[in-house]
């Protein structure tokens, strides 16, 4: 039986900075206080989550290292060495984060197996080709295709709706049974006219999108490049056909990225955010105080560049950091009309911005360039 | 970029959610008599009491030495549900398994272990097993003091300070939240996020977030602050 076996992970460059697609590498000590049999050492390298939603483990790169006996009071140093993939990048949020690991274990015959783990940083590479870009976990529900998601995202309405309508009923029926019934307590009657009431502004939100079609006709959002680099373009564009006369206040458009993980299992399951960016609403130009009139079709486009230092798209298994642009259609004297359509951030690419550095200083008062405190 | 929680001289938030196998090894519970007992068939530890309160930990310091046993956890929804076959075996949210799923699961050729928001005695006499409650509820300072002690040394990153949690801060977390451990951590979980040194966290840090002290980053806002979308 080994009384003692210490582990120690060391990295070739002391910063523990790599980027994508470079060589992590470095050795593995072993440290034992008697003769032993190792029948394997395992190094494994991958990424993983952590804060405040359960852990997610990225697909694993292992090497099996050494086999074989170990003697007392010997230096044994073994290398180790994995390309990293491209992607998912380190990234430190607050209720998220992500990292990447090398972990070594010790397969020792009749003893408790000792490991160790040691973390290091990957960012946006230089080497590396961007796509695709891995943004987690490829096989995790919420990785699945953009287009997917949008289509998710424009379901809700009905959803809304029916969860209104299941509340709404619920509190008609115990109005009803308030006053059918003699022996019913006032604070019933709160709670039913409270349920009423959810259910009614929970209904007005689902149809609300509906009652501005009334007015608008079906409303037309594209967005060309749904998947871009940080520092790269956005291009919005909306098409109203309006189906009657009608004035617009104006029309906004807001990118926000969430980063919304799950803790806890059964009962205890709980969702956290948080939100990392949310840039004050852009409007479209030409939409503030203009009059449409019925089947004179309105086309409306907005162009912003995202900042250099966001943070990218992330999916995995309760962990996401989604990036999505709010649309708002603001109609006078109508209920408004709001949608929101996911979007694919990847890291910006070090290259672009470089380039651009180089040909025009004075685009970057606008997106400041990366400090050691940045995200990116 | 650097290291997470590097200035802190931490590995991560210790605070943060936790693997099943960390939560089993950094368990602050006494588990002796119950795992000696569980060796014998015919016994049922019922752990009991409301969320956040421990259950699982417990639950999950014991498995740690029948780290074979399997350790299952019953589903809101309806599913279908089988029990391997081991002596031990643990099982978590025991309130929702069925009438017939209770009765097949229980049997006096095993030994359990139970957490659940309900008793389930009727259940363990109807099978002949001996049972015991142990209701979860109250926590001391010195106990809150050592998983906060054991949470923070497993996330630390090398030798040197790290941050510590002082009695009167335990003192108030236990009035501000009493023995709901689980919300003492989301509370301290936030305050360790704001911590840009090891330092001594004591009772100013749980003021609200404004009027926090100054040992604090402000990491979210600051790149709120230098990332301004600019229109083109």
């Amino acid at each position: 039986m080994i009384n003692r076996c210490d582990l120690t992970i060391e990295f070739d460059e002391p910063s523990r900075r790599y980027k994508t697609g470079e060589e992590v590498t470095g050795f593995v000590t072993v440290d034992v206080n008697k003769d032993c049999r190792c029948n394997g050492l395992q190094v494994d390298c991958q990424w993983r989550t952590h804060g405040r939603g359960n852990q997610s483990t990225g697909s694993t790169a292992t090497d099996n290292i050494f086999e074989g006996e170990w003697t007392a009071g010997g230096v044994h140093r073994y290398p180790f060495s994995f390309v990293i993939p491209n992607g998912p990048c380190s990234y430190h949020g607050h209720v998220l984060n992500v990292d990447w690991y090398i972990i070594a274990r010790a397969n020792i015959p009749w003893s408790f197996d000792p490991w160790e783990e040691a973390d290091f940083l990957v960012e946006p590479g230089w080497n590396t080709a961007y796509e695709p870009y891995l943004t987690g976990d490829p096989t995790c529900s919420s990785n699945a295709s953009l287009e997917h998601r949008i289509q998710v995202a424009q379901s809700g309405e009905l959803g809304t709706v029916i969860f209104g309508f299941a509340f709404f009923l619920v509190g008609i029926i115990a109005c009803l049974n308030f006053a059918f019934d003699d022996e019913s307590s006032v604070g019933g009657l709160i709670m039913a006219l409270i349920f009423s009431a959810v259910g009614a502004v929970t209904i007005y939100f689902g149809l609300r999108n509906r009652l501005a079609t009334i007015k608008l006709g079906e409303i037309q959002v594209q967005i060309p490049q749904k998947r871009l680099r940080a520092g790269g373009i956005v291009e919005v564009l909306i098409d109203i056909p309006p189906a009657s006369r009608a004035h617009l206040n104006k029309i906004t458009a807001r990118l926000v990225a969430t980063e919304v993980v799950i803790s806890g299992v059964g009962t205890n399951k709980t969702t956290h955010t948080h939100i990392v960016y949310d840039d004050p609403p852009h409007t479209f130009e030409g939409s503030v105080d203009r009059e449409l009139l019925e089947g004179e079709s309105a086309h409306f486009s907005h162009r912003y560049r995202l900042p250099y230092d966001v943070p990218p798209s992330f999916h995995a298994d309760e962990n996401d950091l989604n990036w999505s642009i709010a649309f708002h259609v603001d109609i006078a004297r109508w209920p408004d009309w709001e949608q929101y359509r996911p979007l694919e951030v990847l890291p910006a690419d070090p290259r672009a911005r470089e380039e651009e550095q180089a040909i025009d200083d004075d685009d970057w008062s606008e997106a400041p360039p990366l400090t050691e405190d940045a995200v990116w | 970029m650097k290291l997470p929680f590097e200035e802190l001289n931490l590995r991560r938030n210790p605070f943060g959610q936790l693997t099943a196998k960390e939560r089993a090894r950094l368990a602050v519970v006494d588990v002796d008599r119950f795992v000696q007992a569980l060796h014998q068939p015919g016994q049922v530890f019922e752990f009991f009491g409301h969320s956040g309160r421990g259950k699982t930990t417990h639950m999950r310091g014991i498995w740690r030495h029948f780290p074979q046993a399997p350790f299952l956890r019953v589903a809101e929804e309806r599913e279908r549900f089988s029990i391997p076959d081991h002596p031990v075996v643990f099982i978590d949210e025991a309130q929702f398994l069925t009438r017939r799923q209770r009765r097949k699961t229980f049997t006096a050729q095993r030994s359990y272990v139970v957490g659940t928001h309900k008793k389930l005695h009727s259940i363990y006499q109807r099978a002949g097993l001996h049972f015991e409650t142990v209701e979860l509820r109250g926590l001391s300072a010195e106990k809150l003091a050592s998983i906060i002690e054991s949470r923070i040394e497993a996330s630390r990153r090398g030798p040197g300070p790290i941050p510590r949690v002082h009695d009167d801060a335990i003192h108030l977390l236990i009035e501000e939240f009493g023995d709901n451990i689980r919300a003492i951590e989301g509370r301290l979980y936030e305050i360790f996020q704001r911590l840009d040194r090891p330092c001594l966290v004591d009772e100013s840090f749980l003021q609200p977030a404004t009027s926090a002290p100054t040992h604090t980053k402000n990491g979210a806002t600051a790149r709120k602050e230098q990332s301004q979308v600019g229109d083109v």
